[in-house]
């Protein structure tokens, strides 16, 4: 259930990195549309929501919340480098 | 008006965290690695077995204190686990009439002992462990604590004026959470700034916050001079416990600790901490047994007494007040003793997110400036030493913790003080790291201390695995993943460290014709404080 958790954090995240103009197109190679943007956003959250729940039933009521933000901030440092470090799996698109 | 608030919350920022920046560099590193502070304890006494029957070993532990002290003023006993390192156990004396109570804890080394896995009081080397780390975290070294406390404090305080001016100041951490742009200097430094302080900013808010709560009577000890004026008064009622017994002379076997602690165990639905026995031996004699702060979220930890010789419940803590709980959980919250060992590496990785945000401010702070200077070869004193400042202490205190795990291992066994002679180790290599820094170019002098500490810290688990009993194929082979993760940390941190020596030693400062020549899309960005 915590490994679920954290999972579910890193989800969450990647996908809130996703929803970011530059990250999309250096890792999906194609334009984000606004829609597209707003839909990987609400996912995000959603995933942020179950991630709660998750960590709900897995810790119990008191150490939950902590174990929620933890697994957040762990999912966001670990997008984070993944994405800023990770060798490109697409070329770089120049702005036009 | 905007921008005037931007700007004076900029100015409170920058200076907030610089004057007291190096302070709370070292206190974020000492603190993050107190969260392991048991498993470092377990680790620099490498002669201790690891415990696999605490039953057994608290047996022993009464046994040996019932020939120690048969009839001490009070036994205390830290109840093992196979988290501890042995149980650590002390006593107190039976006060000879005239002679006044002693006070403070450095004169009692020659009460104490530590028990073995075997049950027996076992010989290990002298060392403060772990515990250091934990002490050094609020009381500093080489100086009274109470200075230290407030320094501490007053550093806390400083980091949370940080932590608020600076989410005003860097306004676009939440829009650029995800951005590093790499190769780009004073760019790269601010992404990386931005980005170790939002991506655990929850961390840092409670740490910071919780941090001054357990130093609060001291920062603040208004509300508790207007209503208690007596202070022990004030203690019972925080710490409330048992009437102290009265001796009565009448001499009765002790009960058998075991039984007490089962009992306990029973009724907290929890593991035990610590048994403390007063007037051992005597008829009067009772057993104090605390619940383990690791079984709860508050630090304030409920107790059970018992009678000590029929081994009758004959007290039990009052369920805390509001405040005492919300204090209580606060402090808990702050030192982790509750967390289970994937919460603890959240801790830990949240930990060295915080230590990196420090450094990687203070250095932002000579980065922004150098290229403002009217002659970057030689700049101004007051740039000089914080660059001095900005080596010996982000560079040199890693160094000099390397430096004192060594002397761990490396000190001769029988030295005099040598527990003293490890911290020692510490401050002649932080010196050292200090010399260094004034000595060589700034570049140079990061280079040499950052390949030392990860040369250092590397060859540690080596020199573990060669030459003692308890080196990496062995705790791996074992399950002993606590000794185990404190080498593969060690070396984790001394590859890191190598890396990073590596990525300075090669860095060229960017030519300034490549400057101007910049690109279209970095001009989008533009530079956000």
């Amino acid at each position: 259930m915590s490994v679920l958790c954290v999972l579910c954090a890193v989800l969450a995240l990647l996908l809130f990195g996703l929803s970011m103009d530059q990250h999309h197109s250096q890792r999906l190679g194609t334009r984000l549309s606004a829609g597209r943007k707003q839909a990987l956003r609400r996912a995000a959250w959603l995933a942020v929501g179950l991630c709660l729940v998750l960590a709900f039933a897995a810790k119990g009521a008191v150490y939950g919340a902590i174990f929620w933000l933890g697994a957040l901030s762990f999912g966001a440092a670990l997008v984070f480098l993944a994405l800023n470090l990770a060798p490109a799996g697409c070329s770089i698109k120049p702005p036009s | 008006m905007s921008k005037g608030f931007r700007q004076s919350q900029s100015f409170l920022h920058t200076w907030s965290g610089l004057v007291l920046g190096w302070v709370l560099f070292v206190i974020f590193v000492a603190g993050t690695i107190a969260f392991w502070r048991e498993g470092l304890n377990r680790w620099m006494r490498p002669e201790l077995d690891r415990i696999e029957r605490p039953y057994a070993v608290l047996a022993g532990a009464q046994r040996f204190l019932q020939h120690k002290a048969p009839d001490g003023k009070s036994w205390f006993i830290a109840m093992p686990s196979a988290r501890s390192a042995g149980s650590q156990v002390s006593w107190q004396p039976q006060p000879q009439p005239g002679q006044e109570r002693e006070r403070g804890r450095r004169g009692r080394r020659d009460t104490q002992a530590l028990i073995g896995a075997d049950g027996l009081p076992a010989t290990v080397r002298d060392t403060r462990g772990g515990e250091f780390f934990y002490r050094f975290h609020f009381d500093l070294h080489y100086m009274p604590v109470i200075w230290a406390r407030w320094l501490v404090g007053l550093a806390a305080m400083a980091m949370l004026v940080a932590i608020l001016s600076g989410v005003v100041t860097h306004k676009k951490i939440f829009r650029d959470f995800f951005t590093l742009r790499r190769g780009k200097g004073q760019r790269s430094w601010l992404d990386g700034h931005n980005a170790t302080a939002v991506l655990s900013l929850p961390f840092h808010l409670m740490i910071t916050y919780t941090g001054l709560v357990t130093l609060m009577a001291m920062l603040m000890p208004w509300a508790v001079v207007a209503n208690y004026t007596d202070p022990d008064v004030l203690f019972d009622r925080l710490f409330p416990s048992v009437e102290e017994p009265v001796r009565s002379g009448r001499a009765a076997p002790l009960v058998d600790l075991t039984r007490v602690v089962r009992d306990a165990e029973r009724r907290f639905g929890a593991p035990v901490g610590s048994i403390q026995v007063r007037e051992p031996g005597d008829a009067a004699a009772l057993v104090t047994v605390r619940r383990a702060s690791s079984s709860m979220l508050s630090a304030r930890t409920p107790s059970l007494t018992y009678g000590g010789v029929d081994g009758r419940l004959v007290w039990q803590s009052p369920s805390p007040g509001a405040a005492s709980q919300t204090a209580g959980v606060m402090v808990g919250l702050h030192a982790a003793r509750f967390a289970d060992d994937g919460l603890r590496w959240l801790y830990f990785l949240c930990g060295i997110g915080g230590s990196l945000m420090v450094a990687s401010g203070l250095v932002l702070w000579t980065v922004k400036r150098r290229e403002k200077l009217p002659d970057p070869a030689r700049p101004h004193l007051g740039f000089r030493i914080v660059e001095w400042l900005n080596v010996a202490v982000v560079g040199g205190f890693p160094f000099a913790i390397a430096a004192m795990l060594w002397a761990n291992r490396l000190l001769p066994l029988a030295m005099a003080g040598r527990a003293d002679w490890e911290v020692h180790a510490l401050f002649i290599a932080w010196c050292l790291a200090l010399a260094l820094a004034t000595a060589l170019r700034a570049a140079r002098a990061w280079t040499v201390l950052l390949a030392a500490t990860g040369a250092l810290l590397a060859a540690l688990p080596v020199y573990n695995a060669l030459a003692t009993a308890r080196g990496l194929p062995t705790t791996l082979a074992q399950g002993d993943m606590t000794l185990a993760g404190v080498d593969l940390v060690l070396l984790a941190f001394g590859l890191a460290f190598l890396a990073t020596a590596r990525r300075v030693g090669s860095h060229r400062p960017a030519a300034k014709p490549r400057r101007r020549a910049r690109t279209v899309r970095e001009a989008v960005l533009e530079p956000a404080e």
